[in-house]
C-alpha cells in the first residue's frame, strides 16, 4: 500500500494505451508504473507496492488471466482491474469468480475507470487497515500467558472478576492481577477494545 | 439438512425458454418452481428452501440487482441468463454476489453442470 491516492500498476502490451493511462492517473492524482507485459512483470525481483493493478487480457508471452492467478496464488490482496478490447461475457465471469475487482471493455471513458480504480483502491485499503488491526492483535494477544489468555476470555464474554474468580478457582485479587496484566500487554485502555481484538482474530479463524 | 433440496425456483418471462428449461431440469432430477415474475420472490424464499435461482437478467419489473438482494438475503445461490452485449451487467452481478452468470443461448451442459456442483456442494 502506498501513500497519497495511490499507485496504479498497469500491464499492457500497447505502448500508447500504456501512455494515455499514465497519463490519465497522473492527472487524477495517481502514481503509476508500467509493464509492456506479463512477462517482464513477472521477471522483476521482487512486486511493486501498489494499490490496484490494471491488466490487459491478451499479450504476448503469459496472458492477463495467468498473471491475476500468479498474483492471487501468492497470497496478493491487491485488487486486479482487468481492461480488455474484446467484451466476452465468459471471460468476464471466470475473471470475477476467480476475485478480480473489476473489468473494464474498450472504448471506455475516463471517468468510469476512475470510478473503478476509486472503488478498488478504496475497499484495499479498508481490507489492508483491517489485515493490520488483525495482525497487531495476534502479535499482542501471543504474548499473554495461558492463564492470562483464560482471564482475558472470561472479561471478553462479560465476566465480572468475581465470576472469572469462581469460574478458574482462583481468588478475584489473582484475577485483578492477571486482569492488569492483560491490559498493560495488549495495550488496550478498555474491555471493549479488548473485546473488539479478541473479536477480530475470532473472525479471521473463520 | 432442511436446504438439501433438489428444487430449483426458475425466474423467466419467455414462455418458449420456460418450456424448455423446465423439461430439461425435470429430467435431471430437478424439481422446478417456475414464477414468472421476481415480484414475489422474497415471499417464495421465505416459503421454501430452494437449492438455487435461475433467472432471466432482464425482468419488465424487478431489476436483476435487486432479484440477486433477495436470494443473498436468503442465502440462496443465484445463476442469471443474460445476453450478449451485456458484460458491464454481467460484471456488475458477479461483483454484488452472483454465483455465475450464462449469455444465451448457452448449451444445456454448461448450466445442467453449474447446477449440479451447486447439488453436491455441502
Amino acid at each position: 500500500m502506498s501513500k497519497g491516492k495511490g499507485r496504479i500498476c498497469i500491464v499492457d502490451d500497447d505502448e500508447a494505451v500504456r501512455e494515455s493511462l499514465r497519463v490519465l492517473l497522473f492527472s487524477a492524482g495517481y502514481q503509476s508504473c508500467q509493464f509492456e507485459s506479463a512477462d517482464a512483470f513477472l521477471a522483476e525481483p521482487s512486486r511493486p507496492e501498489v494499490d490496484a493493478y490494471l491488466l490487459d487480457f491478451r499479450m504476448p508471452g503469459t496472458d492477463g488471466m495467468t498473471l491475476h492467478k500468479q498474483l492471487v496464488d501468492e497470497g496478493c490482496h491487491v485488487p486486479v482491474i482487468f481492461i480488455t478490447g474484446h467484451g466476452d461475457i465468459p471471460l468476464a465471469v471466470t475473471a470475477i469468480q476467480r476475485g478480480a475487482a473489476d473489468f473494464l471493455t474498450k472504448p471506455f471513458e475516463d471517468r468510469e475507470l476512475l470510478e473503478k480504480i476509486e472503488n478498488a483502491v478504496r475497499q484495499f485499503r479498508a481490507l489492508q487497515s483491517e489485515l493490520d488491526e488483525i495482525e497487531a492483535a495476534r502479535v499482542r494477544l501471543d504474548e499473554l500467558t495461558p492463564r492470562e489468555r483464560d482471564v482475558l476470555d472470561l472479561i471478553v464474554q462479560g465476566h465480572s472478576n468475581k465470576q472469572a474468580a469462581a469460574h478458574l478457582n482462583i481468588s478475584p485479587r489473582t484475577v485483578e492481577i492477571h486482569r492488569a496484566r492483560v491490559m498493560e500487554k495488549t495495550g488496550a485502555d478498555s474491555v471493549a477494545t479488548l473485546v473488539r481484538m479478541a473479536g477480530l482474530l475470532d473472525q479471521d479463524k473463520q | 439438512m432442511a436446504g438439501k433440496t433438489n428444487l430449483i425456483i426458475l425466474i423467466e418471462p419467455d414462455e418458449a425458454v420456460r418450456t424448455a428449461l423446465c423439461s430439461m431440469l425435470k429430467q435431471h432430477e430437478w424439481t422446478v418452481d417456475v414464477i414468472e415474475s421476481a415480484t414475489g420472490l422474497a415471499t417464495t424464499l421465505g416459503a421454501s428452501t430452494p437449492r438455487v435461482v435461475v433467472s432471466e437478467s432482464s425482468l419488465r419489473d424487478t431489476p436483476a440487482a435487486e432479484v440477486l438482494a433477495a436470494c443473498k438475503a436468503a442465502s440462496v445461490p443465484i445463476v442469471f441468463l443474460g445476453h450478449r452485449h451485456e458484460i458491464q451487467e454481467a460484471v456488475d452481478l458477479m461483483r454484488k454476489g452472483a454465483h455465475d452468470y450464462l449469455e444465451k443461448p448457452f448449451p444445456q451442459a454448461r448450466l445442467l453442470s453449474i447446477l449440479e456442483e451447486l447439488r453436491t456442494e455441502e
